[in-house]
């Protein structure tokens, strides 16, 4: 029988009482078990309630504490956030595991795991070297917060900033459950975190180089420091693909690798399928690691990647085709480097001299583009490139003759001039079916100031011929014969990207430029890979009930009049699906949570560009009602960026808090 | 744009007859609207008659102001007739260009002549359709009948009309359809009709129907069309006719096979203009139409000597090239005139349509085209009204949905002056295929400019009458014909010609998605040598009209045109949406408004999934009297057939008058 408390306090040395859920296996407090923590900001008591329940009780089934912490400033936690992965928030991680380490329930040792937020910090967590830490699970994270963080992409300024930190702007803004803190403390407490809150996107504006904030919490800065065994997942629609190689490579201790076709989302839910059983391959590696349990996890190869095939480009996949392929090590022998050539149209295996190829992209370039960082909202990947047909040079392979296997960061070599001081190249890599269907592979972007350097930009010389290197996010992927290769060179990639401050012309000379594949070639004595189990059903009755049903809309709409195209991604759900309103049944909280994001731009005006997001969220519980109203927007002259902050809170009808700012920021770069 | 010069002093000063009563044969009487010179009772003159279903009482006051006074100022009597069934005019009214509507033309006519005020002379004027009816009224050989000025009009009801073209279905089928649907259906105006106008009103509702079902039960140039179609007899037309239109509009190619083989005297004039009469027309220069129009009646309604039967037959512009716009307010050029048509100065030039492009050379690679089911969405209305932005996009928004075949930048001025035709070896995996052509001009810094396109439903290769299935993966000769243009194209531009096997909104999609294969494509281009230009043409004065209509704006125009992706279901919306705003006719107090949206959704590898939706809304109101019309008709083109589903919903200040549903299936033949 697993003992579960709804809340146990973590005291911290300043005093701070953080909230979290445990859940214990029988007779752990007479024979004590090794814990495993989650350590996240998004709500153990209500918003991640569901989720935590799909893992945590099936780990202290298998005889793991498992507690799932909510960080300071969040949930019932104490305190105000004051960014993601603070100093105070990794050393609270520290300490968190030292209070676990010495429970009575614990035999002294503890994993780390989550996804995403929970990925960067169990980096971060182990590389300040708790003793009782002893190997971790990251998910979907990264190593390298500039490189391949939500922020910036190939150092160029992603609307992701914005975005997430107007999904934080509303996470910032959440109460503490009275039930929990107290029917007087959790006003005081609330109003606290408002009038203390920052406004992220803007905070993090302030910082458009690779400086020290960065840096901070970012692990490739000195791998050395994370010496205990990892084991990472990732997905092939999500954004955190170039990680796993990078780790593989560099780190020191024991690595494994685990690269599904997922998306944003933990293995065992993962969509595209197939799925894997997360929780099973993670008990087998505590076990290992934690318990001293030889599973024969160790001895399988390490790293284990889904080579998916050529699929029609539609904006929602459920399943992909394809088939698990196993690696020693990285870099692996396996593959290999094959250059192409971009030449006048053509991408071929020897230069070809040609006239200059100029193209200056319609701002509305990467319509097709989907999210960098996929969740599997129906929508939310790419669709036909062809959609943007005519914004980009374009270089097509002759047509294959046999599956082509890549797998790996691919790369471009660009010998090119701009014609402004501001601009980047985003290039993508695309398969093209015999029908002329364009999907994407991966895609790549470059800061040209950041050519020299990311830590100051250094401005275009108009007209001067750059190398440059475009380096594309990592896959796994099987061309199907009968297919192209297609690489896509453009100046701008709206709405992933934010435009350079004018249109800018790229110019291209043909056979001067290389695409780099990392072609995968099987052994002939490979032994077959082993497999990758699907999560086994489980009773899944999930004690929630939908109180109001949900909806959702992600389109693109051009008003043919004023050349305004308009993206708009709704939600009626929160970030994780079109599910409406929901009662928790155990608790009784009714979650509610609208989203409203809109990207307009206009083709010829980079200038034109806006970003806004409204969020509408409430807590409500009989009496306590708890709503909250977000408005952030962000725009741009040539010279700096605006963006507008705008929250307001109720208790009840009460209005409790109102707060509306502006910030401007010059534009370094971006 | 030049603004319309208004005249007030004229000639003979003018009264109007608000409305008189025109009785036909069975007794209906139909309602006219007259201005004539205050002494036309001494001094007789011809009548000019303009006779629609339009409501000359609220539908068509803005251009019957500036027009008619203006024809009586200058010695005419300016006649208004609402047709049998529409506007005040009694009856049921159940299709367009039925034999009851000439006769009952004739009986007009014989009613003018008739009249103490009228010499006894009678033309004919009309846009559209009185444009139709004038050519056909003038087949009909009513006595009175001296001469006719036709615009924007047809000789070939199947093939120039805005149900098909090159025989694949229009959705300005259903466009039409949906507007004829609202506009038969209002009622007519009490003051007018007096209490009896519920009562009509009823009958209207009850009798006229939906007229789009028996179009689309008829989808073969059948007797349906060839009705009201003059060039089934060319030679019926005696009286001298005066063909005007522009290349903006749908209606352009009928003027030049008008010239080429109707055997009465005859003139046609072809400017830059959209579907409107040329001295309010967009896009511009606007001329002084109705100056020309005086000179044609004075000619042959009064024997006056004016020269115009002097010049040269055809007088068409010759356009330069501009930006892609579509609202566009002007097109420069420059007069250029035939003597007769074919053209005898223009000459044949070839390009071969080969995968590097087009060329001077042939190539025998066959030339794949297999395009998303929403290539056309840049394309312009097949009839344009040039009043909101219904013109056409940039052609590079077709990159990657239409297959694009383009020149080097030329290296000399190229004139084109006639009918592009596409000649082609077409092989195809389905029985049934269209196939579209886009002829656009690329400036040297990237935008496209459509400035000809075409259709042609395969299946209608060697006849519109008969057409047969195709023979799959069996190479046929096909002939596809070009919009009409006169358009230069200097030096540094690319030519463009953009193909699919779809064009949507334009036309529906063929049943089953299909893979054409090309071989042997040729576009052949008339061209024009300047030097060629014909003789110098007086210049046609400014624009003028009479004193325009008064009105009192309660709110403004809005609209839109605007194009929706669903991205998780793949989806295209077409959507374009007019309210033209409430405005108050300050000479009858009748406030109308109207309000009109068509949707368009197709999915871009699913030809069945495409459906359109046309609703419209129209109100007048005058006091307590309310009116309101609201209807929509939608088509979904599903495999084997067309399904149709429409709904009328009248009401008045009381409520409901009557609601009417349809919904029919209809199989599909051949398109």
């Amino acid at each position: 029988m697993i003992e579960v408390q709804e809340t146990v306090w973590v005291p911290m040395p300043d005093g701070a009482r953080l909230a979290a859920r445990l859940w214990l296996p029988e007779g752990a407090r007479q024979a004590p078990v090794p814990c495993i923590l989650e350590y996240i900001p998004y709500r153990r008591r209500d918003r991640t309630r569901m989720r935590d329940e799909s893992m945590h009780p099936l780990f202290a089934e298998a005889g793991y504490a498992a507690i799932r912490v909510d960080i300071r400033g969040y949930g019932d936690s104490d305190g105000v956030a004051e960014d993601e992965y603070s100093d105070q928030e990794t050393q609270d991680g520290h300490d968190i595991i030292a209070w676990i380490a010495a429970q009575d329930w614990c035999d002294g040792t503890v994993g780390m795991f989550g996804k995403s937020w929970g990925a960067y910090n169990a980096f971060q967590v182990a590389a300040t070297r708790p003793p009782a830490l002893k190997a971790i699970i990251p998910v979907m994270g990264t190593d390298d917060r500039w490189r391949e963080d939500i922020h910036f992409y190939g150092g160029c300024l992603a609307n992701d900033n914005f975005w997430w930190g107007a999904i934080m702007q509303l996470y910032n803004a959440m109460p503490p459950d009275p039930v929990i803190v107290g029917a007087d403390p959790w006003l005081e407490m609330w109003r606290q975190r408002l009038d203390e809150a920052r406004f992220w996107p803007a905070m993090w504006l302030e910082h458009q180089t690779h400086d020290e904030m960065w840096r901070r919490g970012s692990i490739c800065e000195d791998y050395a420091a994370v010496d205990i065994p990892v084991y990472f997942f990732g997905g092939w629609a999500d954004l955190f693909r170039d990680t796993p190689f990078r780790i593989a490579e560099h780190l020191s201790g024991p690595v494994k690798v685990l690269m599904g076709p997922w998306a944003h989302l933990y293995p065992h839910e993962g969509v595209p399928g197939p799925k894997a059983d997360f929780v099973g391959e993670a008990i087998r590696f505590w076990d290992h690691w934690l318990k001293g349990i030889d599973t024969g996890l160790m001895d399988e190869p390490p790293l284990r990647f889904f080579l998916q095939d050529s699929a029609a480009p539609v904006g929602a996949h459920k399943h992909r085709e394809g088939r698990w392929v196993e690696e020693a090590a990285w870099p692996s022998p396996t593959v290999s480097d094959q250059a192409m050539w971009l030449n006048a149209g053509t991408l071929d295996e020897a230069p070809k001299a040609g006239d200059p190829l100029e193209v200056c992209s319609p701002q509305t370039f990467g319509a097709a583009g989907g999210d960098m960082c996929s969740f599997a909202i129906p929508g939310d990947m790419p669709v036909d490139c062809r959609a943007d047909a005519g914004g980009a040079l374009q270089f097509r392979s002759p047509v294959l003759d046999a599956p082509l296997d890549i797998l790996g960061q691919p790369s471009l070599s660009l010998t090119l001039s701009a014609d402004r001081p501001q601009g980047f190249v985003a290039a993508l890599l695309i398969d093209e079916a015999p029908d002329g269907a364009q999907t994407l592979l991966t895609r790549g972007f470059c800061n040209l100031t950041h050519r020299n350097g990311d830590t100051s930009p250094d401005p275009v010389i108009p007209g001067e011929e750059m190398e440059v290197t475009v380096p594309l996010h990592g896959i796994g992927c099987r061309v199907l014969p009968g297919h192209r290769i297609v690489v896509q060179i453009a100046s701008a990639y709206w709405p992933i990207l934010w435009p350079a401050p004018e249109p800018v012309t790229l110019t291209l000379t043909p056979g001067t430029s290389t695409l780099h594949l990392p072609v995968r070639t099987e052994p002939a004595d490979a032994p077959a890979p082993g497999p990758v189990p699907e999560p086994p059903k489980r009773d899944t009755k999930r004690r929630v009930t939908r109180v109001r049903d949900g909806s959702m809309e992600r389109s693109v709409h051009t008003d043919l009049t004023t050349g305004d195209v308009t993206q708009r991604f709704f939600l009626d759900g929160g970030v994780f699906g079109p599910v409406g309103d929901m009662r928790l049944d155990e608790i009784g909280t009714v979650l509610s949570d609208i989203s409203d994001r809109r990207y307009t731009i206009r083709a010829d005006d980079p200038l034109s560009a806006r970003a806004t997001m409204e969020q509408t969220a409430s807590f409500t519980r009989d009496d306590w009602v708890a709503k909250i109203q977000c408005f952030a927007e962000q725009t741009a002259t040539k010279t700096e960026f605006h963006l507008l902050s705008r929250v307001s809170c109720w208790s009840g009808d009460e209005l409790i808090f109102e707060r509306e700012e502006t910030h401007t920021i010059p534009r370094n770069g971006m | 744009m030049t603004p319309i010069a208004v005249k007030t002093d004229f000639p003979r000063p003018v009264r109007e007859i608000e409305n008189t009563w025109i009785p036909m044969p069975d007794g209906t009487r139909l309602a006219a609207r007259i201005w004539l010179p205050e002494d036309a009772g001494d001094d007789p003159v011809p009548a000019i008659l303009e006779y629609l279903p339009y409501r000359k009482r609220d539908g068509t006051v803005e251009r019957d102001h500036l027009t008619h006074p203006y024809f009586a100022g200058h010695g005419y009597a300016g006649v208004r007739v609402d047709m049998r069934g529409t506007g005040d005019s009694e009856g049921v009214c159940l299709g367009e260009y039925l034999k009851q509507e000439q006769d009952d033309a004739l009986a007009v006519i014989g009613w003018l002549a008739a009249q103490p005020w009228c010499s006894g002379k009678v033309g004919m004027i009309g846009i559209s359709w009185g444009g139709f009816n004038g050519l056909q009224l003038a087949a009909r050989q009513p006595e009175a009948l001296g001469a006719v000025i036709t615009l924007c009009s047809t000789d070939d009801r199947y093939a120039d009309d805005i149900h098909f073209m090159g025989g694949a279905l229009l959705t300005d089928k259903l466009a039409w359809g949906a507007t004829a649907f609202a506009i038969a259906n209002t009622p007519p105006d009490p003051e007018i009709v007096g209490d009896r106008w519920r009562e009509m009103w009823v009958e209207r509702l009850r009798n006229n129907g939906l007229w789009f079902l028996d179009w689309m039960r008829h989808q073969r140039r059948d007797d349906f069309y060839r009705h009201g179609s003059i060039c089934e007899d060319y030679a019926a037309v005696r009286v001298p006719v005066y063909a005007v239109g522009g290349y903006a509009d749908g209606y352009t190619n009928p003027i030049f096979r008008m010239m080429q083989n109707l055997g009465c005297p005859r003139k046609a004039l072809v400017g830059p203009w959209a579907h409107k009469y040329p001295h309010f027309a967009m896009p511009g220069p606007r001329i002084g139409f109705l100056q020309e129009c005086l000179r044609w009646w004075d000619q042959h309604l009064k024997g006056i000597e004016t020269g115009i039967m002097d010049e040269p037959m055809i007088r068409a512009w010759m356009q330069e090239p501009t930006g892609p716009d579509p609202a566009s307010t002007e097109r420069p050029g420059r007069w250029i005139s035939a003597p007769s048509w074919p053209s005898p100065v223009t000459e044949d030039r070839v390009l071969h349509v080969t995968a590097e492009g087009l060329s001077d050379r042939p190539s025998d690679v066959p030339i794949p085209i297999a395009c998303p089911e929403t290539a056309g969405h840049a394309a312009q209305t097949w009839c344009m009204y040039g009043a909101g932005p219904d013109g056409p996009l940039d052609q590079n928004r077709e990159l990657g949905r239409m297959a694009v075949f383009e020149t080097a930048p030329l290296t000399e001025d190229l004139e084109i002056f006639g009918f592009p035709v596409l000649e082609t070896r077409v092989t195809s995996d389905v029985p049934q295929a269209n196939l579209a052509a886009v002829l656009s001009l690329v400036a040297p810094d990237g935008p496209a400019t459509l400035i000809s396109f075409g259709v042609l439903n395969l299946t209608h290769r060697t006849s519109h009458a008969t057409p047969s299935a195709l023979p799959i993966g069996e190479a046929v000769d096909a002939t596809l014909q070009l919009n009409v243009i006169g358009q230069r194209i200097p030096s540094g531009y690319r030519l463009r010609l953009a193909l699919s096997q779809a064009y949507w909104p334009l036309i529906f999609p063929s049943p089953q998605k299909a893979r054409l294969t090309l071989t042997d494509a040729r576009l052949v281009l008339p061209v024009h040598d300047p030097a060629q230009d014909g003789p110098k043409l007086a210049t046609f004065g400014p624009p003028e009209g009479a004193a325009p209509l008064e009105t009192e704006v309660l709110s403004g125009a809005t609209g839109h045109r605007h194009l929706s992706l669903d991205y998780p279901t793949g989806v295209e919306t077409y959507s374009r949406h007019a309210d033209t705003g409430a405005a108050t006719h300050l000479h009858t107090g009748l406030t109308v408004r109207y309000d009109n949206e068509d949707r368009f959704e197709i999915h871009p590898d699913d030809p069945t999934s495409a459906r359109a939706t046309c609703r419209w809304t129209k109100s007048y109101r005058r006091g307590d009297w309310q009116t309101e019309v609201e209807s929509f008709v939608a088509v979904e083109a599903l495999r084997d057939v067309w399904r149709v589903t429409a709904r009328l919903e009248a009401r008045d200040a009381e409520g409901e008058v009557l609601t009417r549903d349809w919904h029919e299936d209809i199989p599909r033949d051949h398109v």
